[in-house]
Order: structure tokens, then sequence, then C-alpha cells
């Protein structure tokens, strides 16, 4: 059901409060949850985080004291609401489990995404991530079975393939190609600032896990994919924040990011199938309405506009968790070769890239290492494919024995 | 009437510089722009990219003295504060009026109007600092942003003069000076009053600091009056 957020008075900073208690959520089991429930609970965190983070930068901008102090009420109610969506995930789920939950949501959100976004250049950079973070999954998969013995499908059901999407070693790139252009924010769609804001969060927030938790396998193997991995999220990050126009005022990026905060909780509350976390979500909305008329008061009062200047008249689309196994295989076949120079893709490497890839790989890889490390221990690598082979021939399974 | 929103849903195009991306259907060349003016002479692009630079600090206007009048605790510049972004609003609708006589579309973002934009937005910026000024200091670097808004006013309606005198087509010469007639006296009066402003308070300040102290006390407690 779609609304103008400005018509709803929603909680107030007092109201939004609760006890520690509170915020010690039960946590789901992880062998009955829905795997979306869970890509849900991944992508609120990844939200919440952000903007703290942001009105952290912002805090440290501004010296007025009544800004100071609606900054500090907002974020310690994202704080709270920060625990208690994290606090969702049970402690016997394994860091591995985890992080297939991260690339299972990386996949289907940017996919969902990808297919949404009206803009083709914004599409095809989605497009582009998109196929990393597939291959990131099959990595990430084939250590889960390797170090636990289990497999992911347990963790992502049939609702994602896994295989190799563009390997994750040709995904590391020099600096100056992650960077990306913008969208210019008189023109840009509404989903296109929401989507752009949204994926910056996710993929933000896997870099933030993977740079602090990689470290915390003994497993020399496990240390050195998430070691791997963990440098392209950055590039990940690098490329997506890119996409938003560094024209917004401090206020109006306030605005923006209670606004998308509004739109992703009222999303996930009308496609969420647990009843408790549904309550959670349907609370947080009524919060972020709250800190969204804050928010407004801020622009009008220091920034001298409205916020009907910027934002649509009722909220896009709601973001769906889906499958989009079909979608994902079309943009492999067409794409998997694809990389970038500077802001532009291109279908033929470069010299800068090469050069990159000898400095960083000299041609050893942990994300192939972990293939043949699994395969040797299998017989077979792991993969989940529902929709028969792999579009790429290249990228069939290899067996021990080196068929396909 | 002033626009006020510029978004995707009020039919906004753009031509997009270097870094910048945009939907094909918004997306306009320099050619797309001149097959509408009726301005046909010179370099009828840049003639539209600079007057919508025109039009959008004028608006940046209206956003500097709306947040200048809800911050201001001076009772006598915030209703000067609310006169001036009324004042602004209607320099808006001059230079739309005028955009529509010459063929430019009302919702054309130039990359002029942009760099404007960010001029504009980083003087309202400025104020993020103001936490730390008494209510003095901030009233004097409210009449320094007034200064350099109105400063640039003048100019732009001095070059939009110089504008009209280069062209052949009688019609836009004619629109052009009719808007330069509306135009001038606004932003001439904005600028004088600034610059005496400026003065009056430097002079009574910098001759007394009792009157510095109760001319601080005074705001403050105006202040506490106006926030409850």
């Amino acid at each position: 059901m779609s609304f103008n957020p400005l018509d709803q008075k929603g909680l107030s900073f007092e109201q939004s409060l609760r006890t520690i208690k509170a915020l010690n959520s039960e946590p789901y089991d992880k062998r009955e949850v829905d795997p979306y429930t869970r890509c849900r609970i991944i992508a609120m965190n990844g939200i919440e985080v952000e903007s703290i983070m942001f009105s952290h930068q912002f805090n440290r901008r501004t010296d007025i004291l009544e800004v100071k102090e609606r900054l500090a009420e907002g974020r310690r109610v994202e704080q709270q609401q920060q625990k208690a969506i994290n606090w969702l995930i049970p402690g016997d789920e394994t860091t591995l489990e985890a992080t297939i939950g991260y690339e299972q949501l990386a996949v289907d959100l940017t996919a969902w995404v990808a297919r949404m976004e009206p803009n083709p250049y914004l599409k095809q950079v989605y497009d582009f991530g998109l196929l990393e973070d597939f291959d990131h999954l099959y990595r990430y998969a084939n250590l889960y079975e390797l170090l636990e013995g289990k497999k992911a499908e347990d963790l992502v059901n049939d609702l994602t393939e896994i295989m190799p999407g563009r390997p994750t070693k040709q995904e590391h790139r020099h600096p100056n190609d992650d960077l990306r252009r913008h969208w210019d924010k008189h023109t840009a769609d509404p989903i296109s600032k929401l989507h752009a804001m949204t994926i910056t969060s996710a993929e933000q927030q896997t870099m933030n896990y993977y740079m602090t938790i990689g470290n915390r396998f003994m497993e020399p193997i496990a240390r050195g994919l998430y070691a791997e991995i963990g440098m392209i999220e950055e590039q990940h990050v690098t490329q997506y924040e890119s996409l938003q126009d560094p024209a917004q005022s401090w206020f109006e990026e306030l605005v923006m990011h209670e606004y998308n905060e509004v739109y992703l909780y009222n999303s996930f509350m009308e496609t969420e199938t647990d009843h408790g976390v549904r309550k959670l979500w349907e609370l947080h909305l009524d919060m972020e309405l709250g800190q969204l008329q804050v928010a407004c008061d801020l622009l009008r009062r220091y920034d001298g506009r409205e916020p009907e200047e910027i934002l649509p008249k009722e909220l896009p689309v709601p973001l769906t968790m889906e499958p989009n196994k079909e979608y994902v295989r079309g943009v492999l076949a067409e794409q998997i070769d694809l990389t970038f120079l500077g802001t532009e893709p291109v279908t033929e490497t470069h010299k800068r890239f090469e050069a990159y890839q000898d400095a960083i790989l000299a041609n050893d890889a942990f994300s192939e290492d972990v293939i043949d490390l699994n395969r040797e221990a299998q017989g077979r690598e792991y993969r989940l494919q529902t929709e028969g082979d792999h579009p790429i021939e290249r990228l069939r399974e290899v067996t021990s024995k080196g068929s396909k | 009437m002033a626009m006020q929103r510029f978004q995707k849903d009020t039919g906004t195009i753009i031509k997009p510089g270097p870094m910048l991306t945009a939907e094909p259907e918004m997306s306009v060349t320099n050619a797309d722009i001149e097959d509408v003016m009726t301005v046909k002479e010179g370099n009828p692009a840049f003639i539209a990219d600079t007057l919508v630079s025109f039009a959008v600090h004028e608006r940046m206007g209206i956003q500097l003295f709306g947040m200048l009048e809800a911050q201001t605790m001076n009772p006598v510049l915030q209703p000067r504060f609310a006169k001036m972004k009324q004042d602004a609003v209607q320099s808006v609708d001059v230079y739309e009026q005028l955009q529509d006589h010459l063929g430019i579309p009302l919702t054309y973002i130039s990359p002029a109007g942009r760099a404007t934009e960010s001029l504009d937005q980083h003087v309202i910026a400025s104020f993020l600092e103001s936490g730390s000024a008494d209510p003095l200091t901030f009233e004097m670097a409210a009449v320094n942003a007034t200064l350099t808004a109105a400063s640039m006013c003048v100019a732009n309606v001095e070059l939009l003069d110089v504008i009209g005198a280069g062209m052949s087509d009688e019609k836009a010469i004619a629109a052009i000076e009719n808007a330069v007639s509306e135009l001038e006296g606004p932003a001439k009066e904005h600028l004088a009053w600034a610059k005496d402003a400026r003065k009056a308070m430097a002079t009574v300040l910098g001759k007394s600091k009792l009157a510095e102290k109760s001319a601080n006390l005074a705001e403050e407690m105006y202040g506490k009056v106006k926030n409850g």
C-alpha cells in the first residue's frame, strides 16, 4: 500500500525509546527461518548502520546545537533499532552462514534493483556488481562445505542459484576503475535515488563485516578468501556510493536517509512472512516516520526548503526480496567478461587492469584455491544449479578428474 | 507562478555534464535546446544555460532568505528577510516568464544552473557553523550572505542587459529589456540595504562596548520569546 509519508506523524523520540531488554530480540531459528526473512534482517541492519554513520559525519560538520541535538536523538533511536534487528540473528548461526546470507541478499537485492532501475547506465552498474556478488556466494558456499561440511542450499533454499559469476580473481580493478557517473538530484527517478542508497548501505555493511571478522578464522584458506573478497567489497562501496549526487545538502541527505528507511520498512512490512519480524518492521516504520518529520523540520528551518520540493508524492513500488534466477542467468550470459575503464564499461581488459591484477594477485587467488580444495575434498565443487547448465560453457563444472 | 519543485515528475530535462547520468528521454543536447528556442542568433544554448543559472540563483535566494528568516533572532531583520524572500519569488517569476518567451524550457537543468546552485548552497551551508557565533556575529554573517547573494543578483541583471543589447531579434530584446526593468530595482535595493546594514552595524558596535552587549542581550531575549 502506497502512501505519502509526509502525511504521517510517526513516533516522537520519547515514544521511540525502548528498554535494553526489549532490544534483546528473540533470535530466529536458523533451521526454520525463511531465507528472505534473514535477508531482510541483514538489509535493515545495513541501512541502520549507514544511517548512524551518516548522522555521525553530519554531527562533525555542524555546531548548531539544535541540529546536533536532533541528530543525537535520531541516532540514539537508530542505534536501538540496529540492535533489535541484528539481535534477531542467532548465536549459533556461524560467521560463514551469516556471510552466505549477506551474499544471497547482495544477489537478490541487486538483481531486483537492476530489474527495476529506469536509468540504463545505473542499471549497467548494478548488473556489473551483481555478477561479482553472485560469484562471492559461490566461493563462500564452497568454503562452507569445506570447513563445516554443510551445504549452502540449507541456508538459501532453492531461492538463489549458486555457481560461478564473474570470477573473483577477475574483479580486482585499479581504484580509478571503480568510480562511476552519478544521477542528478533534479532529474533522477525517486527509485534511482533510493536504489543507490540501499545498495551502498548493503555493500558497506558487507565490507565492514569482512573487514572485521575475516581474521576470526584459524584456517588460512578462510582468512585468505575473506581478505580477497573484502577488498572487492571496498570496490563495490566505491562504485555504488559514486552513483549519488554530491550536490545534495546535508539536510537534504538527512531527509533522504529517513525517507529511504520509511520506504524499506514499509516494503518489508508488506512482504514479511514472519509474524514477529513483521511487527518489528511495523514498529520501526512508525519510528522512522517520526524521524522523517524531524528531518523535514530541519530542512525547512536550516536549508530554507520544503520537503515536497525533493520528495515524491507517494512511496515507490515496494522493494521485494524474490528469486531472480532467470534475470541473473541473462546477465551472466551477456556480461561475464565486462570490466570498467574509468567510469565506462568495456569488453576488453586494458593495461591498467592487467597491471593491477599482476600487482595484487601474482598469479594466485584464494578464490580459486577454495574451489580447488573443496573439489579435492569432495570429488566435485559445490554448486546449486536449479535451472540447468551454467550459461557460460567455460564455467561449467570441472570434476576432480578435470572433465566437465 | 515561480516553480519550486524540480523533479522527474515535473518534467525536468538536463544536459548531462561529464560525471552525470540521466535517463535518455530526459537528456538534451545544445541542438535540442536551440530547436525549441525562439532565439536563433549567436549561441542560443549558451544564452539558455546562462539565463537558467540566473533563475537558479533567485531560487536559491528564496532558500537563503527563508533560512535567515527562520534563524534570525533580530525582530528588525526577520521581516526584512521575509520581504527579500518574497522579492526573490517575484524575480524567479520574471526569469521564468523571460525563459518562456525565449522558448527555454522551464524545467531545463543547465550545467551552469547546477554550478550556481552549488555555489549558493555552500553560502547557505556556511551557517552550519553558526553555533559558535553570538547573536550579533550571526546577524552580521546574515547580512554578509545577503550582500554576496545580492551582488550576484545585480551582476546577473547587468549581464542580462548586455546579452539583450547584443541581440538583433527585436522581440527578444524587448522581452529582455522588460525583464531587466523588473529585476534591477529589487536587486539593487537588496544590495544597497546589505551594504548600509553592514556599515550601520559596524559603526554602532565599533563605537560602543555597551551597545554590543545590549544588542546581544536583546537578541537573546527575542530568541527565547521566538523559540518559546
